[in-house]
């Protein structure tokens, strides 16, 4: 995946996770679930590091939350009824299709983490800029995409600066009130803002410098990425998958079940 | 000589300043000329600067008169992209002028622009780096660089669009002596290979009077001396006004004083009894998250009322190490003492008035609207009454002498730089700390505002205050530190008073000091 | 350029990379705010929901500075945000919620032709801070009672003491600003963005499709949204206005 033209990943990500919702039966999610997992293997991406774990597993606690909330308010009548309650107007009923339903949503959450966390990490910014160029996005909006990943790490290193700065005149965090830690974040928040506009005037003035307009009928591009055959494979077997999946979804019929039909 | 830069009467104020920033400008600036521009902070430099390659009035909100014309466009109608295609502008701050994600890309973006084929572009690009001296940097990101190198590559993007002027606004006040040297090296380089006209903003004479062969002073948004630079030091009334530093091996009686400053510091009022180490340090080890070992086994002992410069390279752990005095930093290894009792037993209410710190960066300690909000922030949050409170804040405000811009500005968010640091500094003592640790203190601010703001310190350390200083400055570490450590690469290389160290030639070395 | 009585001609700009540059900045910072705050403080069941949606306060008072690229700082932040909570491609449509949050008070604003310097001659701010915080408990009462409806009398009377609470602050306060900004910058921005996130939740399939998910999920959302607009966003807007008015960034109608 790594050798990948930026756009096919994005492809990637993007038809498969339109695939997620269309599917409907849960082995068939699990299967794309399966070949999701086998992706990030064969992209070698480290998903087992200490680093990605720790992500993973924090994801996968907050998405217990779908769960629940299918389980709390999806109210779909089944053969079995686990639970009933009623509280005011609020009807909670957990049936096997309760369960069945929020099974499949969590699991096509959890394949659109996974593609996404394979995109991010499988796809460094340069690439995804120029990746994007290669397929005419106006110039302006990579340059903004470009600047936003230098934002995004010049402040957090700004607002530890800025904490840590506070601190050294006496201003607790850890053991303050929540009111008092909500006045400290605002205070964080004016310094940070002030430092955003200041740096919005350097990082503008030296784009102008360089005479930079937003639009040029004769601007070239540097970095070539050509689309590769394998590219092209991946590109057609992904919308041939995509329509299959959408003839199955009218059809009102699984992959699995499909499957097992035929052989 | 063709003209390519004319100033005709021209004023400018922008929207927010109350008065005019450039008062009837009349200059001319012909082909091939190098123009040093000084003038102390405030003088108006960075905004002509920006007249001469259109970001004023092209980008910028105000109200002009009078016209400008650089390279036969007038800049009220030109267009942007054409000016700064032919003009090339180098800010301060090597950080925010790194746009891309990589060197190779950062240097390709103004190529693009001009329409150029690929190969075109990756050789301008090799001839850019090989000028600047980082061949082989292609493909590294911001992050793997020193300000020095950013800088560098702010010069080479510029210099591989193949500009005819050339603009520096103050290119080197934000980097270490390393730093400032390879860009120094590489202005004049650039002197003497190409025929461009080069424009200087610097606060640092010597390199004023060795490169230009011109000099515009502003003062007030008004030229006060444009002549030759071999006229220009004759003035020495008119620099002593305006706080413009005369170097002292340059001067009229040509006699180097560093050595004699030193010892007068030595001999100075200044109290240091070695028995009362303040702060401690045993065996210290450090490293930061991403295994960088930021320090490796230091000792050291600070002893109450001393003068102390840290200095160093780059990357060798000055700040590092003085963010483990405070708490900021918890060591790996080894123990940090503060008045003899181990540094996290204290409290953050409780570290911030025995260690004030003093950042770089003004703007990111201060938090408040108003410059009474801002001094007495501390003492709130601190639970002082009211009355201690206001007689504190009295008492530095006139120590400091800030009362004048509290009755002029009804906003911190309006004071300029060497304002704003001096408000920091009164934020931080009005808690009045034992050890006052001031980082960078002289970064971007002119010859008087470094030597007002550093008799602040000399006042208080006759106080008795302990006083730490990082800096780069020479003049600085030469004039007001009684004593230096050097650090390098995370290791403590010697504590040892600063006349020593001004007769060491092999320590200079290793600390990137120099008085040239 | 248009002219005063010293001679002088004032320039105006229109739009330049210093608006886009900002956008690109203010994402940045929102969708760190964004990310921390759902995990910091989740609406339990609702993924990318937050109890106290920090971000907000960043690129609320942003719309009303910069126009058009603050609402869109809101919208790309939340993107960022549906792409981590694994919204996948869906989340382009989700978004559209912060969007909308920065579009209310603005639209507000341009149509009404107000300052948006709520600072500008304020008058007893900590009376106004106390009858705001007032106002959104009070609010966060009347939705949750109109929820429950077993107790609709409590939600008729809280809806009035809100209205009672907006017109005691225009009195202490008579700012048209002020007023404006309560209505539109915290309580209809709130609204509207919730209204339209936990539909758009629904819509993509991740809360079920019921009456009862989608004013839970109002509800969590709008409180958290209410909480932050007026106890972090609100002070911001005071004290940060009338400075940016005077930079070059400030936008006066919609792009420049």
């Amino acid at each position: 995946m790594t050798k990948l033209h930026p756009i096919t990943r994005i492809s990637i990500v993007f038809i498969l996770s339109i695939i997620a919702f269309l599917l409907s039966n849960i082995f068939d999610l699990i299967i794309l679930l399966i070949f999701d997992l086998i992706l990030g293997i064969l992209t070698k991406i480290p998903i087992f590091s200490r680093k990605f774990r720790k992500i993973i597993i924090g994801f996968l606690i907050a998405n217990v939350s779908v769960f629940i909330a299918w389980c709390l308010f999806g109210k779909i009548s089944g053969k079995i009824i686990f639970f009933e309650a009623f509280i005011g107007n609020w009807h909670i009923l957990i049936t096997d299709q309760t369960i069945y339903g929020a099974s499949i949503v969590t699991i096509r959450v959890i394949i659109m983490f996974f593609l996404m966390l394979f995109f991010f990490i499988g796809t460094s910014d340069r690439d995804l800029i120029h990746g994007l160029r290669s397929i005419k996005v106006p110039f302006a909006v990579s340059l903004i995409i470009s600047i936003t990943f230098r934002g995004l790490s010049m402040f957090q290193q700004e607002y530890s600066i800025v904490k840590e700065a506070m601190m050294t005149r006496g201003v607790e965090f850890e053991h303050a009130s929540i009111p008092r830690k909500i006045y400290n974040f605002i205070q964080i928040f004016m310094v940070i803002i002030i430092l955003m506009f200041k740096k919005t005037e350097d990082m503008a003035a030296s784009i102008e410098s360089r005479g930079i307009p937003f639009r040029s009928k004769n601007r070239t591009t540097y970095h070539y990425f050509p689309f590769q055959k394998k590219d092209y494979t991946i590109l057609i077997g992904l919308f041939t998958l995509l329509l299959f999946s959408i003839y199955l979804t009218l059809i009102n019929k699984s992959f699995v079940f499909l499957f097992l039909e035929l052989f | 000589m063709i003209t390519v830069v004319e100033f005709n009467d021209f004023s400018w104020k922008y929207k927010a300043s109350k008065d005019l920033v450039l008062k009837s400008i009349n200059l001319k600036i012909s082909q091939g000329e190098f123009i040093g521009i000084m003038g102390p902070t405030g003088a108006g430099k960075s905004t002509l600067c920006c007249c001469i390659n259109g970001l004023i009035p092209l980008r910028t909100r105000g109200w002009i008169k009078g016209n400008v014309e650089v390279l036969g466009k007038n800049t009220r109608t030109a267009k942007m992209t054409e000016l700064g295609q032919r003009i090339g502008l180098v800010f301060q701050d090597p950080e925010t002028q790194f746009i891309m994600i990589t060197v190779e890309d950062e240097i390709a973006l103004g190529l693009e622009t001009l329409g150029l084929d690929r190969v075109e572009i990756k050789n301008r690009i090799e001839w850019a780096l090989k000028l600047v001296g980082l061949e082989g940097f292609e493909q590294k990101s911001p992050d793997e660089l020193s300000g020095g190198q950013k800088q560098r590559v702010a010069i080479a993007s510029i210099m591989a669009m193949r500009p005819e002027i050339l603009i520096l606004d103050e290119p080197t006040s934000d980097l270490d002596p390393i730093g400032k040297y390879e860009i120094i090296e590489l202005l004049e380089k650039i002197r003497k290979e190409f025929d461009l006209t080069i424009i200087l903003v610097s606060h640092r004479t010597e390199k004023i009077v060795q490169f230009c062969n011109r000099v515009i002073l502003l003062d007030n948004g008004e030229i006060k001396f444009n002549g030759e630079t071999s006229e220009f030091l004759k003035h020495e009334e008119l620099l002593n006004k305006l706080g413009i530093y005369i170097p002292i091996h340059l001067s009229q009686n040509g006699i180097s004083q560093y050595l004699k400053f030193s010892e007068q510091i030595s001999k100075g009022k200044y109290v240091t009894t070695e028995q009362d180490p303040i702060i401690e340090i045993s065996d210290l080890s450090f490293a930061y998250p991403n295994n960088t070992q930021a320090l490796k086994d230091i000792s050291l002992k600070i002893f109450n009322g001393e003068f102390i410069a840290i200095i160093g390279k780059n990357g060798s752990g000055k700040t590092t190490l003085i963010k483990h005095f405070n708490g900021l930093l918890r060591p790996q290894q080894g123990e940090i003492f503060i008045n003899g009792n181990p540094v996290l037993q204290y409290s953050i209410t409780q570290m911030a008035q025995i260690i004030g710190f003093c950042y770089q960066n003004p703007d990111h300690q201060l938090f408040k609207n108003t410059i009474r909000e801002e001094i007495e922030f501390g003492l709130k949050n601190l639970k002082f009454p009211d009355d201690e409170i206001k007689n504190r804040y009295n008492e530095i405000i006139d120590l400091l002498d800030l009362r004048k811009f509290e009755e002029i500005y009804e906003s911190t968010f309006y004071l300029s730089k060497g304002i704003r640091q001096r408000l920091a500094l009164a934020s931080v003592l009005v808690l009045k700390p034992e050890i006052l640790i001031v980082d960078e203190p002289t970064t971007g601010q002119d010859y008087r505002m470094i030597q007002e703001f550093m008799k602040i310190l000399q006042d208080l350390h006759e106080q008795k205050h302990t006083i730490i200083i990082i800096t780069h400055d020479p003049r600085v570490i030469a004039q007001y530190s009684k004593t230096v450590i050097i650090l390098d690469d995370g290791n403590l290389i010697q504590k040892l008073p600063t006349s020593e160290f001004l007769k060491n030639e092999e320590l200079q070395k290793i600390a990137a000091y120099t008085l040239q | 350029m248009s002219e005063s009585s010293s001679g002088m001609e004032e320039v105006r700009v229109g739009v330049t990379w210093r608006h886009l540059v900002a956008t690109a900045l203010a994402t940045g910072v929102s969708a760190i705010l964004a990310i921390y705050a759902v995990i910091a403080a989740p609406v339990a069941p609702f993924p990318g929901v937050s109890a106290l949606y920090l971000a907000a306060a960043i690129y609320v008072p942003l719309s009303l500075w910069l126009g058009m690229w603050g609402c869109f700082a809101g919208y790309f932040s939340c993107v960022i945000l549906g792409f981590v909570s694994g919204f996948g491609p869906w989340t382009f449509f989700w978004s559209i919620a912060d969007f909308i949050e920065g579009f209310v008070p603005l639209v507000a604003f341009r149509a009404f032709k107000a300052d948006v310097d709520i600072g500008a001659e304020l008058k007893r701010p900590k009376v106004l801070y106390i009858l705001l915080a007032v106002l959104v408990v009070n609010l966060i009462i009347a939705v949750v009672a109109g929820y429950v409806e077993i107790l609709s009398i409590l939600w008729i009377v809280s809806l009035i003491i809100s209205i009672v609470l907006i017109i005691v602050m225009y009195v202490i306060n008579p700012s048209r600003s002020w007023l404006l900004y309560v209505i539109f910058g915290i309580f209809g921005a709130a609204i509207c963005s919730a209204l339209w996130g936990i539909w758009g939740l629904i819509a993509i399939g991740i809360v079920p499709p019921s009456a009862d998910a989608f004013w839970v999920g109002v509800i969590g959302w709008f409180a958290g949204d209410l909480i932050v607009l007026s106890a972090i966003a609100t002070p911001i807007m005071v004290s940060l206005t009338g400075k940016i008015k005077q930079t070059s960034i400030y936008v006066e109608k919609w792009f420049s």
